[in-house]
C-alpha cells in the first residue's frame, strides 16, 4: 500500500510543473508596497504602509507542462494503470514539479525622507522543485528485463526544497530624478530543507562478462541532504508541520541574503528596471539526516566452486565487496544550501492621460495613466534556469483602481494571460492576481494555476 | 472613468466563481498495479578436468552450497509472483553431466527441488528455463540456500578423464523475478 501511494503521488506530482510564478503580475505594479519585495529599487510614493498581518500577501502557484490532473483522475472509464503508463512514458526527465507559496506575516514601511522609503517585515516561504527521474521510475515500475543494455541514469534525481521564514529590511532610495536604487537584507530561518542535486551514475544490465548477464553501477555519486524532517536517525518522518513552522521562526538554521534592484527613467515616458533576489544561503544545523552513495561496481554473479577445497561464504563476501566498492554513508553533518536566485527585468513605455499625484511631503508627481512594456523573469533551477518573457498592459482606471494584463510566452503555453487588479477602499488597499486566467475556469484541466492576494493599510 | 474598474472586478469574480471542476475520482489509485520484471545474474562456474580427477581416480560428484538472504527481503516475501531460472551450459568433455539443484531452508531441509539438468557430452548450447510459481510453491520463499551437485556420468568404455587434456564445463545462470506492486 505504501509503495502504491508513493508511486501514484510521485508521478501525479511530477506531472505538475510550475512555469512561472505570479511575480510577473506583481512586478512593477504601481503603488503596491509588495512590489518592493520583487524590486527593492522600485519607486514608491507612499508615506507609510502596514500590511494586514497574515493577509498582506498570500500567494500560491503550481502547474503542469506535460499533463493535467484530469488526465489521470478523470472518471472516464479508462483503466487507471493504462493512463499512468501513458503519462510516465510521455513525461521527460526535464519535467518537474514546482510549488511556491508565500505568506506575509507582517509587512510595513515608512518614509524616512523625501528620497528614502524603508520597508521591513517577515514572511514564510515554501519553495520546492523536484524533477521527474524517469529512469528510476521506469526501473522500479517496469524492471530491467525489458531494458537490457539501457543505462538507468541517476543524474535525473534532482530535488530542492525549502520551508523558511524571512526577516527582511530594505531601503528604496531616489538618487536623482532618473535613478532609484534599492537593497534588502534578509535573515533566513530554515524550517525544512531537502536537497539532492549534482548526482551522477548509471545502472546497466547487459549481456557481457563471465555470466549470461552483467550488472554495472558506474560512477555513482548520489547525495541527499535533509534537515527538519527527522528528529532521530530512524527512517520514519517524525517532525510535525507545527514543529517545522516553529523552526522557521528564528530557529537554529540561520542564513543571510540580499536583494538588489533599480529603476531608471531613460526619458520621462520610458523606463527600465531590474532586480536580483535571494543572493544568499542557509546553514542547516538541526535534525539533519544526510545519505551518500558513491562508487563503481561490476557484478557477473557469484563465482561458484572457485575453490572447492576451501568453501566460502559467497553471499557474505559479495555483500562485503559491494559495501567496500559502493560506499553508503549516513551522517548528520552541517551543510549549506543556496537559495534559488531570481532575476527580474522590465522595459516600459507610458502614455495616455497625464495624471498629477499629490505625493507625500509637499511634492507632486506627474505620470501617464497607461503603460505598456516587456518583462523578463529568470528563476534558477537545478537543471536549467526557468526563463519567461511577458508583455504587459497597465492602466489606471480611476484614482482607486489599477489593472494590469499580462501575456506570457514560454515553451508550454500560447494562451497564458494574467490579470491583476488593485483597488482602494478608503485607506485600505486590496489586490488580487490570477495568472493563466483562461485555463483557471476549468482548474483541473489547467496546466498551472497561480494566484496571489493581499490587503494593506496605505497612507499616501 | 471611475466606474470602469467595477465591471472588470465582477468579470474576474465571475470567472473564478463559475470555475467548473470536472468529476475527478481519486479512488482510482486503488486500482494501481504494476508488474515489473527484474533480471539478476546469479552464479557461474567453470570446472576443468582437474576438478574431476584426484590421483588416478575420478571424482564422481562436485558440490557446493550458496547461502543467500535475498528472498527474506520484504518485497520478495510479499510481492514475488514467479521466478524463472535460466541456465546456459557448455560441456567440452566427451562425458555427460547431471546437475542437481535444490533450494534448502535454514535447517538444510529441501523446500524447492529443481528437475536435474541432464547435460549431454560435448555440447555448447544447452539452455533451459525453469519457472517457479510462488502460489504453487510457497515454501520457496523460505529458501536461503542453494545446493548444487555436479555428477560426472560414467563413460561407456570404463575409461577415465585424461588430466592432461584441457576440457571445461561452463555453467551460467540468471533469474527473472516477476513482482506485483499494488
Amino acid at each position: 500500500m505504501r509503495l502504491k501511494t508513493f508511486f501514484v503521488l510521485f508521478i501525479c506530482f511530477s506531472s505538475l510543473n510550475l512555469q512561472s510564478q505570479s511575480e510577473k503580475l506583481l512586478y512593477g505594479f504601481p503603488d503596491l508596497p509588495q512590489n518592493l519585495l520583487l524590486n527593492p529599487g522600485a519607486e514608491t510614493n507612499l508615506r507609510s504602509h502596514f500590511g494586514i498581518p497574515f493577509l498582506s500577501r498570500l500567494s500560491f502557484s503550481a502547474g503542469s507542462t506535460n499533463g493535467a490532473l484530469s488526465e489521470l483522475f478523470l472518471n472516464d472509464g479508462v483503466n487507471f494503470n493504462d493512463k499512468l503508463t501513458k503519462l510516465t512514458n510521455r513525461l521527460r526527465s526535464t519535467d518537474y514539479l514546482s510549488v511556491a507559496a508565500n505568506i506575509d506575516v507582517i509587512n510595513f514601511g515608512y518614509r524616512l525622507s523625501d528620497r528614502t522609503y524603508l520597508s521591513a517585515g517577515f514572511y514564510e516561504e515554501l519553495d520546492f522543485t523536484g524533477y521527474f527521474p524517469k529512469d528510476v521510475v521506469q526501473l522500479i515500475l517496469k524492471g530491467n528485463t525489458s531494458n537490457i543494455n539501457r543505462p538507468f541514469d541517476f543524474s535525473q534525481i534532482k530535488i530542492q526544497g525549502d520551508l523558511l521564514g524571512v526577516l527582511h529590511v530594505g531601503i528604496s532610495h531616489k538618487l536623482n530624478s532618473k535613478l532609484n536604487l534599492g537593497a534588502r537584507l534578509k535573515l533566513y530561518s530554515g524550517g525544512m530543507n531537502i536537497s539532492s542535486i549534482g548526482n551522477s551514475g548509471t545502472f546497466t544490465t547487459r549481456e557481457a562478462g563471465n555470466n549470461i548477464y552483467q550488472h554495472e553501477m558506474s560512477n555513482v555519486d548520489i547525495q541527499l541532504n535533509t534537515s527538519g524532517f527527522y528528529k532521530d536517525q530512524t527512517d520514519s518522518l517524525s517532525i510535525t508541520s507545527k514543529e517545522a513552522f516553529k523552526n522557521s521562526f528564528f530557529g537554529a538554521n540561520r542564513g543571510v541574503g540580499i536583494d538588489l534592484g533599480f529603476t531608471y527613467h531613460i526619458t520621462p515616458q520610458t523606463q527600465i528596471s531590474g532586480s536580483v533576489l535571494d543572493i544568499g544561503y542557509i546553514d542547516y544545523e538541526t535534525n539533519i539526516k544526510n545519505t551518500t552513495i558513491k562508487g563503481d561496481y561490476i557484478f557477473d554473479g557469484v563465482n561458484f566452486l572457485s575453490n572447492v577445497n576451501d568453501p566460502k561464504d559467497y553471499w557474505q563476501d559479495l555483500k562485503d565487496d559491494f559495501k567496500k566498492n559502493v560506499v553508503q554513508e549516513r551522517n548528520t553533518n552541517i551543510y549549506s544550501a543556496w537559495r534559488p536566485i531570481k532575476w527580474n527585468g522590465s522595459f516600459s513605455y507610458s502614455f495616455g492621460n497625464k495624471v498629477t499625484q499629490d505625493c507625500f511631503v509637499n511634492n507632486y508627481k506627474q505620470y501617464y495613466d497607461t503603460t505598456v512594456g516587456a518583462q523578463m523573469h529568470i528563476i534558477s533551477k537545478p537543471l536549467k534556469d526557468l526563463v519567461t518573457l511577458t508583455a504587459f498592459y497597465e492602466k489606471e482606471l480611476s484614482d482607486n483602481i489599477h489593472v494590469k494584463v499580462t501575456y506570457t510566452m514560454d515553451d508550454y503555453s500560447l494562451s497564458d494571460f494574467g490579470v491583476a487588479v488593485s483597488a482602494k477602499f478608503g485607506k485600505f488597499q486590496w489586490y488580487g492576481m490570477i495568472d493563466n486566467i483562461f485555463e483557471i475556469a476549468n482548474i483541473v484541466d489547467s496546466r498551472y494555476v497561480s494566484f496571489q492576494t493581499g490587503i494593506n493599510l496605505i497612507i499616501e | 472613468m471611475k466606474n470602469k474598474g467595477i465591471p472588470i472586478l465582477f468579470l474576474i469574480l465571475a470567472i473564478v466563481l463559475t470555475s467548473c471542476v470536472k468529476d475527478l475520482d481519486f479512488d482510482q489509485t486503488k486500482d494501481f498495479e504494476s508488474k515489473p520484471v527484474y533480471t539478476a545474474t546469479i552464479l557461474y562456474f567453470d570446472l576443468t578436468q582437474r576438478n574431476f580427477v584426484s590421483g588416478n581416480f575420478e571424482i564422481g560428484t562436485v558440490s557446493d552450497t550458496l547461502d543467500f538472504s535475498l528472498l527474506s527481503n520484504e518485497v520478495f516475501q510479499k510481492q514475488l509472483e514467479k521466478v524463472e531460472l535460466r541456465f546456459k551450459i557448455s560441456n567440452e568433455f566427451n562425458r555427460g553431466f547431471r546437475i542437481e539443484l535444490d533450494f534448502l531452508d535454514k535447517n538444510f531441509l529441501p523446500v524447492q527441488h529443481i528437475d536435474p539438468l541432464e547435460i549431454p557430452a560435448v555440447t555448447s548450447d544447452f539452455e533451459q528455463r525453469i519457472p517457479i510459481v510462488i502460489k504453487d510453491s510457497p515454501l520457496f520463499l523460505t529458501a536461503n540456500k542453494l545446493k548444487i551437485n555436479i555428477q560426472l556420468k560414467p563413460s561407456s568404455d570404463g575409461s577415465i578423464i585424461n588430466i592432461n587434456q584441457e576440457k571445461k564445463l561452463s555453467f551460467k545462470s540468471s533469474a527473472d523475478f516477476y513482482i506485483k506492486i499494488e
